[in-house]
């Protein structure tokens, strides 16, 4: 998985709600049935570097544990970057399954 | 085998690589409350306490990659490009004074040394420093205020320009945003009243020094903080905090009208048709071509650093002020990408209240240099000319803009950080 395609599902699950690091990882495993597996080392560098563009803010406050977590929020620069990655996956997926059909079609003949 | 016992010991590796010290903690912290629900996790799944910790550690990864990833990240950063067009703007100063010989070198030179002497230190010191000690900041001010306005009043408060109580009257709208992040935490009922009250004083002060762009500088900040703190409902005010800021605000104006009466402070500051330098300047432009110079003589201007530019202008064209926009531009414009860059509203506030106070004397600067007020409100531009306190000051400003930099992106989990300190040993004592 690229940084790119990081970003993208990152931003993509903190656009739907306001989430800590430790629930990101858990619910993109959820999510994607085990398919991606966000290691620490990679989601927190990203999550401060996001923050850092201004895509994310960040704030303190109780989760459902009782604890007190740091939770990301998307901002308008951030949902803006998130049209622009989530178009070119597009772009990058109807490229892949064109040229798939086309494999498929080829083999049929 | 997991390469750490504990999670201590991991959190340590990784704090090892990260090579700011401020730095270590803040981005370590969240690893720690990740590792705490990940073996609450594993627990409920039915792991013992040990096997949860060592399954734990085994999937975060590699300490040394994540304490590399997160050093690339979080490091002291300089702006060198404020500091560069800082050091040009000290240059073209110094060699303004050394080919008109208008004033003498060495004070001058003494002034810019100390100035950046102290806008190193600033560089370094921590600027949040202002919002955990703010009542020790805004004390420490007002007595030294205090001071400086009996010193002002004694010598006769001759010119804005050379009036020192000025200068510490720009620095209370900073202190002030400390105040108000302290209010916010401690009194969110009666805050704004308090915060209304500290603004008082230094408006009072202006008043005093019958100093125009003082008194508009301290409304307009004071305006901004205020709708600053009212859109994000900061404070809860109750009826009597309501009717007692309504007074207040009332008390205000009531006095500066009365001062007004009294010394005619706002018709002398605009009425620069009465005002014969101001005159005197407006015809000399009108008379002088783009580029080049007509020979007309500023034998009235010599030794007032603050006409500076008029003065330039008379010998090598009014072009003189579009260059000097363009390089304020640059400057206001390096100061505005600070500004856009912090993730701190703490941060964000006080460096736009930096950027007020070097846009109203650039614009006092102008606007004197070009005629449209009276003589005796005109300020040096800042960098450039004068020299003494004037240069200190201004400096002392950039070494703020340049911590508030240095500090920007863990400015607002540092506060954080030290404001859970402040509340454990409260809650200790």
């Amino acid at each position: 998985m690229s940084r790119g395609n990081t970003d993208m599902l990152v931003l993509s699950l903190i656009n739907e709600m306001d989430m800590y690091g430790y629930q990101i990882i858990d619910e993109l495993v959820k999510r994607s049935n085990h398919t991606f597996d966000l290691k620490t080392g990679t989601l927190y560098p990203l999550l401060h570097l996001l923050e850092q563009k201004k895509y994310v803010k960040s704030y303190e406050a109780e989760a459902s544990t009782g604890k007190i977590r740091k939770y990301y929020q998307i901002t308008d620069a951030g949902r803006k970057y998130l049209l622009l990655k989530q178009r070119e996956w597009e772009e990058y997926a109807n490229a892949v399954n064109r040229v798939i059909a086309g494999g498929v079609l080829l083999a049929g003949i | 085998m997991p390469e750490y016992n504990c999670a201590s010991d991991f959190l340590i590796a990784v704090q090892n690589e990260i090579k700011w010290k401020r730095a270590k903690k803040i981005a370590t912290q969240e690893i720690a409350d990740h590792i705490s629900d990940q073996c609450e996790a594993l627990r409920k799944k039915g792991l013992n306490e040990e096997d949860a910790i060592k399954q734990t550690l085994c999937e975060l990864g590699s300490a040394k990659t994540i304490g590399e990833r997160l050093n690339s990240l979080h490091r002291p950063k300089t702006n060198w490009l404020l500091i560069l067009s800082t050091a040009a703007f000290l240059f073209i100063g110094l060699a303004i004074e050394l080919v008109s010989m208008d004033t003498q070198i060495v004070p001058l030179a003494l002034s810019m040394g100390l100035g950046i002497a102290i806008m190193s230190l600033m560089y370094f010191i921590d600027y949040t420093l202002l919002l955990r000690f703010p009542k020790t900041f805004y004390y420490g001010l007002a007595f030294i205020t205090a001071v400086v306005l009996a010193y002002d009043v004694r010598n006769g408060l001759n010119t804005l320009s050379y009036s020192y109580t000025f200068y510490l009257l720009l620095l209370f709208p900073i202190v002030l945003v400390g105040l108000t992040f302290h209010l916010k935490h401690t009194n969110p009922e009666m805050g704004l009243l308090r915060l209304s009250a500290y603004l008082l004083p230094p408006l009072f002060a202006a008043a005093i020094l019958s100093s125009i762009p003082a008194i508009i500088y301290l409304i307009a900040s004071d305006s901004i903080l205020i709708a600053y703190v009212l859109k994000n409902k900061w404070f809860s005010p109750n009826r009597m905090a309501v009717i007692g800021m309504v007074g207040m605000f009332i008390i205000v104006l009531l006095g500066l009208l009365y001062i007004d009466l009294r010394t005619n402070m706002l018709h002398n500051f605009f009425a620069f048709q009465d005002n014969y330098l101001s005159e005197y300047v407006r015809q000399t432009l009108r008379a002088t071509p783009f580029i080049g110079s007509r020979s007309i003589s500023t034998v009235l201007f010599e030794g007032t650093p603050e006409y500076v530019l008029f003065r330039l202008a008379a010998q090598y064209g009014t072009v003189i002020f579009c260059i000097a926009a363009a390089l304020f531009g640059v400057m206001f414009y390096l100061i505005y990408r600070v500004i856009r860059k912090q993730t701190s509203y703490f941060g964000t506030l006080i460096a736009s209240l930096i950027l007020g106070m070097l846009g109203i004397q650039f614009v006092l600067a102008f606007l004197g240099n070009l005629g449209f007020i009276n003589g005796e409100y005109i300020m040096p531009l800042p960098l450039v000319s004068s020299g003494g306190l004037y240069t200190v000051f201004n400096l002392l400003l950039i070494g703020v803009i340049l911590s508030i930099y240095r500090f920007g992106d863990i400015a607002k989990d540092w506060i954080r950080l030290k404001q859970k300190e402040v509340t454990f040993y409260e809650q200790s004592a």
